[in-house]
């Protein structure tokens, strides 16, 4: 499915130089290092900076495939957020048994965040939902980011960077634009106060974080502060930055340091990132917080399983994305299926990200599968396991040459008094042959998606 | 603005110009080892460069056996060395990377080529074959770093705290050129004269582009008091003591908007006793006393600064 998309490209690349992708991968290459858009990898020897791989091939969508994807994910991040609101304040789902109160019982659940009232009832203000295809229009989601997810700056770059290199292409297809985020990101989080003109800040934990560069990024396409735990303070119930002209009030904070590390009073004791009362001032509504704390409890991945039914509950419509067949390692029957079947499987942990931790059956050995068993036998509830998808190839630039890889796609779902999202999103690529794990840490590269108009 | 930018901001433009400053010092330094009649010993010739940057306390070998190359080598590629243009490039990058949003992307991607760059450059070849080359492109990068700011920055606090770190660098630079090189202006080297001192002074002008400008308004030959004059005490020598305080005090009028003022205060005061001073108050004071107090009182004044607007007590 797709394939008549790329019949253009096809064309254009039939007729141009075949030294031509080679030679636009090295100018990618030294602008992404000029402009500094680089991620830091934990573990590196003095947290190195390095440029995520970009593929210089975009992945092609219809506008066919784009109003499942759009309509689906907006309709999961509506529900989403309505069951935060839900189990913060009344648990009516709970109630009505439609999913289990185990779920709040883990650790991403926040106590802090019972009966407090949120402008327009919105938790993730800023959401990204992973989106695999199998079939031809088969979408399934991987995966619901509602923390502090990120990535939305390399969509953004790898738009200009394709715009730069290639304009020609941009004249053959109706590409549909997305440098509008930012724009609604702002909005969105000025609609997050009651303030009329609140002062926003971006809280970062610093240069040293792996997404830095794109922290940076947004503070500058929005025109505000990007500040670090230190630069803030709170006094009177209220959250002040410390400026060259004296203490400046803020209103708004778009941090993207997770809930444990906010503020060291309630959450993480050790945590030099956040501000020391934050929270209190936050309960009292002294101060917004994007994304609320405590979303955690409606990404994890043992939430995921009930998202359809979730769905259902509070929209009353049927879901439009599938979600992934999920086993949960705790239930007998799904345990003994998983340890009989572990080689057709991909097994994560249930608190995991970005990668780490993971086993991919059919590509692991014998060793490692046996060893797997036993990790899963001694602590099972740490598990969950999926059927190893079969994911959609796109063509992708490898050594010289046109191949087809595996790739998933972030789209991002911005909420204030409405729900927004820009045609597009964070496309990674397995760059390994036939490999099925897109993450960054993990050898993955970065895509432009272009999203047709016509 | 924030105040950890502010001082950030203030520390690139900082360490951009001491980077310039230094290959200025390089490049006169060793243009005078190229006339014969000139020639010295290695230290002879480098130790003045090393005290005007500052560098002379740190320099770890021992300067009778070190040739000429391990002096600019210690001044442009050491990395145990603070002050070294390798290292002052590598902490404006560091401190433009933390800040990178409040400045525009054109004085961002200078700044991080410029380090790109001088990363890549290996130091054997430039050491061999192109000094003076690698001093023209430290100096132009400083230039278009310079320029990137004055035409793509919105004039605002980003701006002016730049702009701040450029002029007190500078007047601190000046003012060590001169106090190192100050036994050749006293008076009794007047009476000598002769080729050496000649080509000493025009290599002070030269160091901070001033050759040309001391041509223009001085018709007559090189004189100490004059040069002198021209660096400490003319508004209009971009330079000069006089002009970068004239700086200094229009920034501080503009940043100043709230109710700390030492620095404004401690400016207004400079200001008012250099524009009281000619050249015969600075002789019978001592040109040296003259220049130690300046640098003490420039430090003092970059303290106040930091105090004012970049303290990060909660006030």
């Amino acid at each position: 499915m797709g394939k008549h998309v790329y019949q253009k490209y096809n064309f254009w690349l039939e007729k141009i130089h075949p030294n031509t992708l080679e030679l636009k991968k090295k100018e990618a290459e030294l602008l992404f290092k000029k402009t500094g858009i680089t991620f830091n990898v934990y573990g590196d020897d003095g947290g190195a900076e390095r440029l995520i791989p970009f593929d210089i091939i975009p992945r092609i969508l219809s506008k066919e495939q784009w109003t499942i994807i759009s309509k689906g994910v907006l309709q999961r991040v509506k529900a989403l957020n309505l069951f935060l609101h839900d189990i913060y304040h009344d648990q009516q789902i709970f109630k009505d048994n439609i999913v289990p109160k185990s779920l709040i019982r883990h650790n991403q659940f926040r106590i802090e965040m019972v009966n407090l009232d949120l402008p327009n009832k919105v938790y993730s203000h800023i959401s990204g939902i992973d989106i695999v295809r199998t079939g031809k229009d088969d979408f399934f989601v991987l995966e619901d980011n509602l923390r502090t997810p990120s990535g939305v700056s390399y969509m953004l770059d790898n738009r200009k960077m394709m715009m730069r290199l290639f304009p020609e292409l941009f004249e053959e297809y109706d590409v549909a634009p997305i440098d509008q985020y930012s724009e609604i990101l702002l909005k969105c989080l000025t609609e997050s106060s009651t303030k009329k003109d609140p002062t926003i800040v971006l809280l970062t934990p610093g240069s040293l974080n792996s997404a830095y560069y794109e922290h940076s990024f947004l503070a500058q396409q929005m025109g505000i502060e990007l500040v670090e735990g230190s630069d803030l303070y709170v006094s009177k119930n209220h959250v002040f930055m410390k400026t060259t002209q004296g203490p400046r009030q803020v209103d708004v904070i778009y941090r993207r340091i997770d809930d444990d590390f906010i503020d060291p009073l309630v959450f993480n004791s050790n945590s030099l990132l956040g501000v020391p009362g934050l929270m209190s001032v936050y309960r009292n509504g002294g101060v917004i917080l994007a994304n609320a704390p405590g979303t955690g409890v409606a990404d994890d991945k043992a939430t995921y399983e009930y998202v359809p039914q979730i769905i259902e509950y509070y929209l009353n419509e049927k879901p439009i994305l599938k979600n992934v067949t999920t086993y949960r390692l705790t239930k007998k029957e799904d345990l003994s299926y998983v340890l009989t079947n572990l080689k057709d499987l991909v097994v994560k942990e249930a608190e995991g990200s970005g990668g780490y931790g993971m086993l991919i059956g059919p590509s692991a050995s014998k060793k490692e599968l046996a060893d797997f068993k036993e990790k899963i036998k001694k602590n099972p509830s740490k598990y969950i396991a999926q059927p190893t998808l079969s994911l959609s190839r796109s063509p992708s630039f490898i050594n010289g040459n046109v191949e087809p890889r595996h790739v998933d796609l972030r789209p991002f779902v911005i909420s204030g008094k409405r729900t927004h999202i820009v045609p597009g999103g964070l496309c990674r690529v397995a760059l390994k042959k036939g490999s099925l794990v897109v993450n960054s840490s993990q050898g993955g590269g970065t895509k432009d998606t272009w999203i047709l108009e016509s | 603005m924030l105040s950890r930018v502010a001082n950030s901001l203030f520390w690139i433009a900082r360490y951009v110009e001491r980077a310039e400053n230094t290959a200025r010092i390089i490049d006169v330094t060793f243009n005078l080892n190229l006339l014969p009649s000139l020639r010295k010993q290695s230290s002879e010739l480098w130790y003045p460069a090393l005290e005007i940057t500052g560098m002379h306390e740190t320099y770890p070998d021992d300067l009778k056996t070190s040739k000429d190359l391990n002096f600019i080598a210690y001044m442009v590629f050491d990395q145990t060395n603070p002050s070294s243009i390798f290292s002052s490039i590598k902490m404006a990058r560091d401190n433009a990377l933390q800040v990178r949003s409040s400045l525009s992307t054109e004085t961002w991607q200078t700044i991080n080529n410029f380090w790109i760059e001088l990363n890549n450059l290996k130091p054997n070849q430039v050491l061999k074959s192109s000094v003076l080359e690698f001093c023209e492109w430290i100096k132009n990068e400083s230039h278009l770093f310079r320029g990137s700011v004055l035409s793509t920055l919105l004039r605002d606090d980003a701006y002016l705290f730049l702009r701040l770190g450029t002029s007190i660098e500078r007047s601190d630079n000046t003012a060590r050129l001169l106090d190192v090189k100050y036994h050749l202006l006293l008076p009794k080297h007047e009476k000598v004269g002769g080729a050496l001192d000649y080509y000493e002074w025009n290599s002070i002008l030269r160091s901070v582009s001033a050759l040309e400008a001391y041509q223009k308004i001085y018709k007559e030959g090189i004189t100490p008091w004059s040069v002198v004059e021209l660096l400490i005490l003319n508004p209009d020598m971009p330079r000069s003591l006089m002009m970068c305080y004239n700086d200094i005090l229009s920034l501080l009028q503009s940043l100043t908007r709230w109710k700390k003022k030492s620095a404004l205060g401690h400016i207004n005061q400079k200001i008012k006793y250099l524009h009281q001073m000619n050249i015969s108050k600075i002789y019978k004071k001592g040109l040296h006393e003259f220049l130690t107090d300046f640098i003490d009182e420039n430090i003092h004044l970059s303290n106040l600064i930091h105090d004012d607007f970049m303290s990060n007590q909660i006030r």
